[in-house]
C-alpha cells in the first residue's frame, strides 16, 4: 500500500494507556487532522509517527515497509513543534539548511533550496535574520520551511498554530492547506480546535481516551458522530436521553420520535443527538410527528444567527435560527420544536 | 531489557565521576575508624576511640561550638539582608534594589584571597581585630550572592496575580506578605539559611585572615594540626563535617523543590 | 521587570506612589548601608592601600605612590600570572569537559535521581578546602593505598611521593570546582527544550550530531561563563597549591597571602589583589565579547 499504516498502535505508561491499539491508513498526499481533547493521545500517536517515541505494541509501516523500529533520525519525517523548536543560535537559513547539511549536500545547493522554501513560504530574503528578529507568524513560516527542507515523506505538525491569535491563525491555516495540496504531501496535524480541523483536513480523527472514536471526511464526521463522544465534543449537539421502541421509533420522555435508524433492541436506554440547526421551531403546533413542547427559556441573537433554548419535560434544548426565519419569541412564551426524522440520530450509551 | 551500550557508556562515566567525588570522603571515612594512630588505609582495625577523645577534647569542641555560631549568625544576617532587597526588586522593581542585588552579585567575581585581605584590611583600619563578630559579617557580605539568588529564584515562583487578587479582597501590603508571600518563601528563606550555614562552616581563609589567631575555627584548627603532622582526630571534625554537609542538603531536599531551587524551571515529572 | 509589575506597585495616586517611596526606604536603609560599609568601603580601602607608602613593621601610611605597582612588571610577577593561569585554564578545559556532558545526563535523568545527584555535588562542594585538602594528602601520602597500589604495578618507586607537583594541585583542583561547575550547567541545561533536540533528530541528526551542532552551539556562553568561573576559582585557592604543591606550583593567591600576613607588606599584597581583580574584570570582558558574537541578536 501507498501511503501510512498504523497497525494496533499501543503506548503504555505504567498501567496507563495513552495510545490503545489505534489503526488506521493514511493514503499517499492526505491530509490528516487528529483531533480530541488534551490528553486524549493524539500528540502520543504523533511522536510515534515521527520516531521520537517508541510504542510499547503494534506497528507502523510506510509504502508498506515496516518502519517501527526506526529511530526518528532515520525515518526524517519532517515535524513542526508546538513550541517551533527553532534553534536560536542559528539564522533563518541555517535553520532551513540543518537537515541538508546534515546529509552533505553542497553550500550552493543548499542556497537554492532555502531561496526556494523561503519563497514558498512568502518570506523571501530573509535567510540571514536572526530567530529572535522575527515575528510569531514568521516563526511559524520558516519552522515549516525547515520541515519541509528534506522533502520528508509524511508531514508532521504538533498544534502548531496554537500560540498565534486568531486572524493570524486562519491566514495560517489556509496557507497550509494550499502549499499542502501543491506539494501532494501526506500531512499529519494535531490539534484541539475543530474548527483548524474543519477547514484544513481531507479526513479528520477523532481521539478520545487513547482510541479513536470515529474517523472520516469531515462532514461525516459533523453529520452522523457514531458515538456520544463524538457527537459532544464537535459541534454543539442536544444530547437526549431516550427509550427505544423499534427499529424505527424512541421514546422521549412520554412522546414517541421517529428516526433513520434506532439501534439496540426494544427497552434500551439510547441517547438521541441532533444538532441545533436542525431543529425547526414554530409557535404553534402543526400536528405531525416528531413535535415536542416546551417552554422558551433563552434568546440570544448574535447577529448572524439567533440562538434560543426551550425547556422541554425538563430538559434544555438547543436550537438555532436564521434571522428571517426567527419567530420572534421571547423567553416565557410556549413554542413547538420539531426534530425532523432524518436529523435524529441514536447512538448507543 | 537489555541496555544499549550508549546507557552504558553514560552509566560508566557518571559513575567514574560519582567515584573521583567520593573517595578522598570514603578514604577519611575509614581512617577516622582506624584503631592504630597511624594514618593507615584500608584500616586494620575497627575502633570509635578517635571519636571519644574528639568529643572529650576541650580545644576541638570549643572550636566546633565557635564555628556552628558563627555560621548561624552569619546565615541569618545574610539573609537578612538578601530578604528585603529581593523582595523590593520582586514587589517594586526598585533600582535600588537591583544595585544591591548587583553588588551582591559582582562579589561572585572577586576570588576568595582578594576578598579575604580586603575585609582584613577593614578591620585592620576599624581596629577592631580579632573578633568572631568580623568573621561572622565577613561570610555574611561574602555569601551574599547565595541568598540574594535563592530568593529571586522563590520570589519568581509567586505570580503576582495572586497578590494582586488579595488586594482585591482587602489585604494591605503587610497582609499580603505574611498571607501570600511568607508562606510560599519560608521553603526557600530556609534553603539560603542552610546554605551559607553550611559554606559559612567549611570556611577557611577569610576567617583566617580576619580573626584567625584569636578565634579559631573548625577548620582553621584543622589546618593547624595538619602542619604539625597527622592526627586521627582530625579525621573526626572532617567526618563530622560530612555528616553536617550531606544531612543538610539531604534535609533541604525534603522541605524544597530541590531541581527548581538550583534553577530547574521546566516542570519535571517524578 | 514588566510594566504590569510597576501598575499594581503603585496605585496611580500619588499618596500610594509617596507610601511606596516609605516602604521602599524602610526596607532598603539596612541592607544598602551593610554592602556599602562591608563591601565598597574595603573595595576602596584596598586600592588605596595599594597606593599607600609602607612604613616598617607591616604598618604603612596614607600616600599616593606607585611603588608596589612597579613590582608588577617584574618577570617574577609575570611568572606567577602565568603559572596561575595555565593551571587555570588547564584546570576548566578538564571540568568544563566532565560536567558538561555529566550535568547533560544529570538534567534527562527522573526526579529521585536528579535530587539524589543533586544533593551529593551540593554536598561536596561544600566541604571546606582544608578537609579536601586533607583528604587528598591521606590519600596521596606515601603509605596510602593509592602509592601502595602503585607501587605493587611498579609504577611509583618505593618511597616516593604522589606529592607535592602539578599533577596533584590540578587533580585536587578539579575535585574542588568539578560539583560548582556541574551544578552551574545544570540550569541552562535543565531548561533547554527537549524538542530542540527533536527536532534535529527528525531532520535526520545522529545523538552525537545533535549534541555537537545544537546543544553545545547553544551553550556557548554558558561554557565561556564556566570557564571564568573556573578562572576565578583557581586564582583565588590558596590551600590547595600550599599543600599539595612546591613554590613553583605556588598561585597568586599564596604571593599575597605572603605578602600580607608573612612579610607585612599589605601595601603589595593590596597591589597584586587590584591587579587580580582588574585581570578578572578584562576576562569578564572577553567572555562577554566572545558569546555575543554571532550570537542571537545581529
Amino acid at each position: 500500500m501507498f501511503g501510512l499504516e498504523l497497525r494496533d498502535l499501543t503506548k503504555a505508561y505504567g498501567d496507563q494507556l495513552a495510545a490503545d491499539q489505534v489503526s488506521l491508513s493514511i493514503p499517499h498526499g492526505a491530509f490528516v487532522c487528529f483531533l480530541g481533547p488534551s490528553g486524549c493521545g493524539k500528540t502520543t500517536v504523533l511522536r510515534m509517527i515521527a520516531g521520537l517515541e517508541t510504542p510499547t505494541s503494534g506497528s507502523i509501516l510506510l509504502n508498506g515497509k515496516e518502519i517501527t523500529d526506526q529511530p526518528a533520525n532515520a525515518r526524517r519525517f519532517g515535524m513542526v513543534f508546538q513550541s517551533l523548536a527553532l534553534f536560536p543560535h542559528l539564522s533563518v537559513g541555517e535553520n532551513i539548511a540543518f537537515a541538508l547539511r546534515l546529509r552533505g549536500e553542497d553550500p550552493r545547493r543548499r542556497k537554492e533550496r532555502v531561496d526556494e522554501l523561503l519563497e514558498l513560504v512568502r518570506l523571501p530574503g530573509l535567510q540571514s535574520r536572526a530567530i529572535s528578529q522575527l515575528s510569531g507568524g514568521q516563526r511559524q513560516r520558516v519552522a515549516i520551511a525547515r520541515a519541509l527542507a528534506q522533502e520528508p515523506p509524511v508531514f508532521l505538525l504538533d498544534e502548531p498554530f496554537s500560540a498565534l491569535d486568531a486572524k493570524l491563525r486562519e491566514e495560517m491555516q489556509n496557507e497550509l492547506r494550499t502549499l499542502q495540496q501543491r506539494l501532494k504531501i501526506t500531512t499529519i496535524l494535531v490539534t484541539h480546535d475543530q474548527r483548524e480541523a474543519m477547514t484544513m483536513a481531507d479526513t479528520i480523527v477523532v481521539m478520545g481516551e487513547g482510541q479513536i472514536q470515529q474517523h472520516g471526511p469531515p462532514v461525516d464526521i459533523y453529520r452522523r458522530p457514531v458515538n456520544r463522544f463524538v457527537a459532544d465534543f464537535i459541534g454543539a449537539s442536544n444530547l437526549l436521553a431516550v427509550e427505544v421502541l423499534d427499529g424505527h421509533t424512541v421514546r422521549y420522555g412520554a412522546i414517541p420520535l421517529r428516526v433513520a435508524a434506532a439501534c439496540g433492541p426494544g427497552g434500551a436506554a439510547a441517547t438521541l443527538a441532533i444538532r441545533p440547526e436542525d431543529i425547526i421551531l414554530s409557535r404553534t403546533a402543526g400536528g405531525g410527528a416528531n413535535e415536542v413542547a416546551g417552554v422558551i427559556s433563552l434568546v440570544r441573537d448574535m447577529g448572524a444567527y439567533v440562538e434560543y433554548r426551550i425547556d422541554c419535560q425538563g430538559q434544555d434544548i438547543l436550537g438555532v435560527s436564521t434571522p428571517r426565519d426567527w419567530i420572534g419569541a421571547a423567553v416565557g412564551e410556549i413554542a413547538h420544536i420539531r426534530l425532523p426524522v432524518e436529523s435524529c440520530q441514536v447512538l448507543g450509551r | 531489557m537489555t541496555l544499549s551500550p550508549r546507557v552504558l557508556l553514560r552509566r560508566g562515566f557518571l559513575a567514574l565521576i560519582a567515584l573521583f567525588l567520593a573517595a578522598p570522603l570514603i578514604v577519611v571515612i575509614s581512617v577516622s575508624f582506624n584503631a592504630t594512630r597511624r594514618m593507615s588505609f584500608p584500616p586494620t582495625e575497627f575502633s570509635l576511640r578517635w571519636y571519644r577523645t574528639f568529643f572529650s577534647d576541650y580545644g576541638w569542641m570549643a572550636s566546633l561550638e565557635r564555628s556552628l555560631t558563627i555560621a548561624g549568625l552569619a546565615a541569618l544576617v545574610s539573609v537578612a539582608v538578601a530578604l528585603p532587597i529581593t523582595y523590593a526588586l520582586w514587589r517594586y522593581q526598585a533600582k535600588a534594589a537591583a544595585v544591591l542585588a548587583g553588588v551582591g552579585g559582582a562579589l561572585f567575581l572577586i576570588p576568595g584571597v582578594v576578598a579575604a585581605l580586603m575585609l582584613s584590611a577593614f578591620w585592620g583600619v576599624t581596629g577592631h581585630v580579632g573578633r568572631l563578630e568580623n568573621v561572622v559579617l565577613s561570610h555574611a557580605i561574602v555569601l551574599l550572592g547565595i541568598p540574594l539568588s535563592l530568593l529571586m529564584v522563590g520570589f519568581r515562583t509567586i505570580d503576582q496575580a495572586q497578590v494582586e487578587a488579595a488586594y482585591t479582597m482587602g489585604a494591605r501590603d503587610s497582609d499580603a506578605f505574611r498571607m501570600v508571600v511568607r508562606p510560599a518563601m519560608t521553603p526557600y528563606i530556609l534553603c539560603a539559611f542552610v546554605f551559607v550555614f553550611v559554606l559559612s562552616i567549611n570556611e577557611y581563609l577569610i576567617a583566617y585572615m580576619v580573626a584567625g589567631f584569636t578565634v579559631q575555627t573548625l577548620p582553621i584548627r584543622i589546618f593547624a594540626n595538619m602542619r604539625q603532622g597527622y592526627e586521627p582526630t582530625m579525621c573526626v571534625a572532617a567526618v563530622i563535617f560530612m555528616v553536617m554537609g550531606f544531612s543538610a542538603f539531604a534535609l533541604m531536599s525534603k522541605v524544597a523543590d530541590l531541581p527548581r531551587l538550583m534553577g530547574r524551571t521546566r516542570p519535571l515529572e517524578d | 521587570m514588566t510594566a504590569a509589575g510597576v501598575s499594581i506597585a503603585s496605585t496611580a495616586s500619588g499618596h500610594g506612589r509617596m507610601r511606596d517611596r516609605w516602604v521602599l526606604a524602610g526596607l532598603l536603609t539596612g541592607p544598602g548601608l551593610y554592602i556599602a560599609i562591608m563591601a565598597i568601603v574595603p573595595a576602596f580601602l584596598m586600592v588605596q592601600l595599594s597606593l599607600a607608602h609602607r612604613e616598617v613593621g607591616g604598618l604603612w601610611s596614607p600616600g599616593f605612590e606607585l611603588t608596589q605597582y612597579r613590582q608588577l612588571a617584574t618577570p617574577l610577577f609575570a611568572r606567577i600570572m602565568g603559572f596561575s593561569l595555565l593551571l587555570a585554564l588547564t584546570g576548566a578545559a578538564i571540568c568544563v569537559s566532565l560536567a558538561f556532558p555529566a550535568a547533560y545526563f544529570i538534567t534527562r535523568m527522573r526526579r529521585r535521581a536528579q535530587v539524589a545527584w543533586l544533593v551529593f555535588l551540593l554536598g561536596s562542594l561544600s566541604l571546606s578546602e582544608v578537609l579536601i585538602v586533607f583528604a587528598f594528602q591521606v590519600l596521596l601520602s606515601t603509605s596510602g593505598t593509592l602509592a601502595s597500589a602503585l607501587n605493587a604495578v611498579g609504577l611509583l618507586a618505593p618511597g616516593a611521593s604522589l606529592y607535592p607537583n602539578f599533577p596533584a594541585v590540578l587533580t585536587c583542583l578539579v575535585y574542588l570546582l568539578l560539583p560548582y561547575v556541574i551544578l552551574f550547567f545544570y540550569p541552562a541545561l535543565s531548561q533547554l527544550d527537549p524538542e530542540m533536540e527533536q527536532a534535529a533528530a527528525t531532520m535526520g541528526a545522529s545523538r552525537v550530531s545533535t549534541f555537537v551542532k545544537v546543544v553545545l552551539p547553544m551553550m556557548r556562553g554558558q561554557i565561556l561563563t564556566g570557564v571564568l568561573l573556573v578562572v576565578i576559582f583557581t586564582f583565588g585557592a590558596y590551600l590547595t597549591p600550599l599543600v599539595l604543591g612546591r613554590p613553583p606550583q605556588w598561585t597568586i593567591a599564596i604571593h599575597i597571602n605572603n605578602a600580607a600576613m608573612g612579610a607585612g607588606n599589605l601595601p603589595l599584597a593590596a597591589a597584586y589583589a587590584v591587579a587580580v581583580v582588574a585581570f578578572m574584570v578584562a576576562l569578564l570582558a572577553l567572555t562577554r565579547i566572545l558569546s555575543q558574537r554571532k550570537a542571537v541578536e545581529a
